[in-house]
């Protein structure tokens, strides 16, 4: 509930471009008291001085709310400014006092603060500069718009191996503590990719703001709250869905193998697809839990030391009847081979499952599959090849990508295993590529730091 | 075909109801998950995107050419400069379009004529903010709705303001100087007042709760009112309610409508004037009002917090 007060006069003030107060009407002069500023000091609300500040950047006519709240009140007001003589005039035309900001509004609108940095920047693929906007320092954009970002970043050796790194992963990625070479202090830099309409790599946006020891620890205090927070679809909407979905494989299932009586061929073939259709969604539902679990900005795998042949012997058998139903062998290593990896084995394991499956689904009847594994240079190193048609050049990347189908349909397939599997090894230190055998089959090829 | 399977007649009907509701929840649910990945631009919204670029530029050109030039000569260095991609420019243009499309659906879904709505009953008040700012909606609600061509005046003034820097600079007309004056005597008569986003957030913020149930019904409010009201509930912005509106799936609507607090009839009648469902059953509405219900308002506002930090810091579309 919120109440409005329209007032009869305006409460006006008159303020420099840089935010020093000139003059103003008595309530506004107590609203700057009240703020911890003092008359003909700089504007102390935050909103009044931004408004200020934007208007003499920009010399034109504005309107925005300013919410103004202390632990017990919370006010927004409706507030004009426009630019004359080198002065900004502002008016407050009305005020709404809200009730009591509660708790969850109150971390909500300080998580969107934090979110919405200090400034941001737009860089593009080669780092250079595009624009920058929001609240940056004086001259900024003359600046530095154009050049590298290290003509204004302080970057350590591991941060920019990590952006590297990030780049070639096309993640998302922060530095806690970043030097922005003139100004004082820290930033924290959160760095999102920008993808162009081919879905390659357009840049990315940096949202600074500024670190204190107070606002790290809160930060470091709400990354800590966020990675507690419910995931909407996974842990809620998936049982859901995965219910009826069951149902529906049960029933169309029993109608498929005529468990209650003869049926037409063509319709127990029909009850099959419809099985067959609910498995898929019940795949793309757990696709979907997945994807929205590694795509959160706090999504940690729990490292252990796993040995590979075990994992592969595992996948092998899980997928023994699936394969045997097309007349597909799984040649998975020997009992005696070992290679050790530091990874989560589950999600190993799940790597491993969706890339059999993949070779099992596009290889052709009564072919062979074969699991690999390896050390090479410190790497452990997991292989699954087909004997299928293999992967062109320029898709090789491109399976990569999310909802990625290469043109296929029908197939079971929801094109996200891939993408999933990649930044699941990504997150483990790893990586996963494909490339095609000499006879010509794809190659999948996973790889994970050893484990000593 | 069979007119009967006779013993699996049941059977069949319960799984055939269950697939159906499990097609549509699996769209609702991937497009509230990830709403823009979920719908990639169509060719005609690369068309309507790329001429409402083009109307932009050139109604700016027309203000500060000093030839008034009908046809733009800034067009082509612009776009070979990449400007076209410019992440504030796209979402404002995603936004206008999506405004457009949802302005035209519920004129045809609503009963309720432009002088009915909300804005025009306010053009009435005695007060001549209020009265101001309902003009200035009810103009550009008409615009929308004749699909007329995109003026500068509608421009956020930070994209106005770089947008008109780009074509100076692009502009090869040999002065310079009288360009950059008519800049500045055209960036100095703007007033972010006059754009529908700030009149209709001037509303919503000057007005009582006494119009809280016309702030709420789209039909009544009228579309940029009742979505700055949504704004204001929700803490997103304007446009990416425009744009989540827009989307062929009802969830990411519903969930906005949830974390705003509206009631659940009030909700179905929304989305009856916004997606127009002429041939919704009683089994619909009912699963509708069910799973609006099923659904907490914490929960909801948990996922439109989601799609705000996802804003923020992906913002820019992909077209």
């Amino acid at each position: 509930m919120s109440t409005t007060a329209i007032l009869t006069q305006p409460i006006s003030a008159e303020v420099k471009a840089d935010g020093r107060l000139l003059r103003a009407d008595p309530d506004l002069i107590r609203l700057q008291f009240a703020a911890g500023g003092e008359e003909g000091g700089t504007l102390a609300v935050p909103g009044l001085l931004a408004l200020a500040r934007d208007t003499a950047r920009l010399r034109m006519a504005l309107a925005r709310t300013i919410l103004v709240a202390d632990t017990e009140n919370c006010s927004e007001y409706w507030v004009e400014s426009r630019w004359s003589g080198e002065i900004v005039h502002l008016s407050i035309l009305s005020a709404r006092t809200i009730d009591a900001i509660d708790g969850q509004d109150a971390s909500r609108i300080d998580a969107v603060d934090q979110l919405a940095g200090y400034f941001q920047a737009d860089v593009n693929a080669g780092l250079v500069l595009l624009s920058v906007t929001g609240n940056f320092p004086p001259n900024f954009d003359h600046q530095y718009v154009g050049s590298p970002v290290s003509s204004f970043l302080k970057l350590t050796d591991e941060q920019q191996a990590e952006w590297e790194q990030a780049g070639k992963s096309e993640r998302a990625f922060s530095f806690h503590n970043t030097e922005i070479f003139a100004l004082p202090g820290y930033f924290r830099m959160d760095a999102r990719p920008q993808f162009s309409q081919q879905s390659t790599l357009d840049g990315y946006r940096l949202h600074f703001s500024p670190v204190d020891d107070d606002n790290q620890a809160a930060s470091e205090e709400l990354t800590s709250t966020s990675g507690n927070q419910s995931i909407l679809f996974g842990s809620q909407l998936a049982p859901v869905l995965r219910q009826p979905l069951g149902r529906i494989i049960a029933n169309a299932e029993t109608i498929g193998v005529k468990l209650q009586g003869p049926l037409r061929d063509n319709y127990a073939t029909y009850a099959k697809d419809i099985a067959n259709a609910a498995k898929h969604l019940v795949e793309l539902v757990d696709d979907l839990g997945d994807l929205e679990a590694i795509e959160r900005a706090d999504f940690k795998t729990a490292p252990d030391r796993i040995e590979l042949g075990d994992v592969a012997r595992r996948v092998a058998g899980l997928l023994a009847l699936k394969a045997a139903d097309h007349q597909i062998e799984i040649a998975a290593p020997d009992i005696d081979q070992h290679v050790h990896a530091t990874a989560e084995f589950r999600r190993v394991l799940q790597i491993l499952l969706n890339l059999v499956n993949n070779a099992i689904r596009y290889s052709p009847d009564g072919s062979k599959v074969r699991i690999d594994i390896a050390t090479l240079d410190g790497t452990a190193c997991i292989t699954v090849s087909d004997q299928g048609d293999g992967i062109d050049d320029e898709a090789k990347e491109k399976v990569f990508e999310k909802f990625e189908r290469l043109g296929r349909s029908g197939d079971g397939g929801s094109g996200l295993g891939l993408y999933i599997s990649r930044r699941l090894a990504n997150a483990m230190d790893g990586a996963l590529v494909v490339s095609n055998t000499a006879e010509g089959g794809a190659c999948f090829a996973l790889t994970l730091p050893a484990a000593t | 075909m069979h007119d009967s399977f006779g013993q699996y007649d049941d059977l069949l009907q319960v799984a055939g109801a269950y697939a159906r509701d499990s097609v549509s929840l699996r769209s609702d649910v991937a497009a509230m998950i990830f709403p823009r990945a979920f719908t990639p631009p169509s060719e005609a919204l690369i068309a309507d995107i790329s001429n409402k670029f083009s109307q932009l530029i050139a109604d700016i050109e027309r203000e500060i050419s000093r030839e008034g030039a009908a046809v733009s000569s800034a067009l082509p260095a612009l776009l070979q400069s990449g400007l076209q991609r410019d992440p504030a420019l796209l979402d404002f243009l995603l936004a206008r379009n999506a405004e457009q499309q949802l302005e035209m659906r519920l004129a045809k879904n609503s009963d309720i004529s432009l002088s009915e709505t909300l804005p025009a009953v306010l053009l009435a008040s005695a007060d001549h903010n209020i009265a101001e700012a309902a003009q200035t909606l009810l103009a550009i609600s008409s615009l929308n709705r004749r699909k007329a061509s995109l003026k500068w005046r509608s421009l956020p003034p930070e994209l106005l303001h770089r947008l008109c820097w780009r074509i100076v600079s692009a502009l090869d007309t040999g002065d310079k100087e009288a360009e950059r004056q008519k800049v500045q005597d055209l960036l100095s008569s703007y007033n972010e007042n006059q754009t529908a986003a700030n009149a209709a957030r001037k509303l919503t913020h000057m007005l009582g709760d006494e119009h809280q149930a016309d702030k709420q019904s789209a039909a009544k409010a009228g579309l940029a009112l009742f979505v700055a009201e949504l704004a204001d509930m929700t803490l997103l912005s304007q446009d990416q309610i425009y744009r989540l509106l827009d989307l062929p799936s009802i969830s990411p609507f519903a969930v906005i409508q949830r974390a705003a607090e509206l009631q659940a009839e009030a909700a179905m009648e929304n989305i009856r004037s916004l997606f127009g469902f002429d041939q919704l059953t009683p089994r619909d509405i009912n699963l509708f009002e069910s799973g609006f219900n099923s659904l907490s308002i914490e929960d909801a506002k948990a996922a439109v917090s989601m799609w705000h930090s996802e804003s923020n810091l992906q913002a820019g579309g992909s077209v």
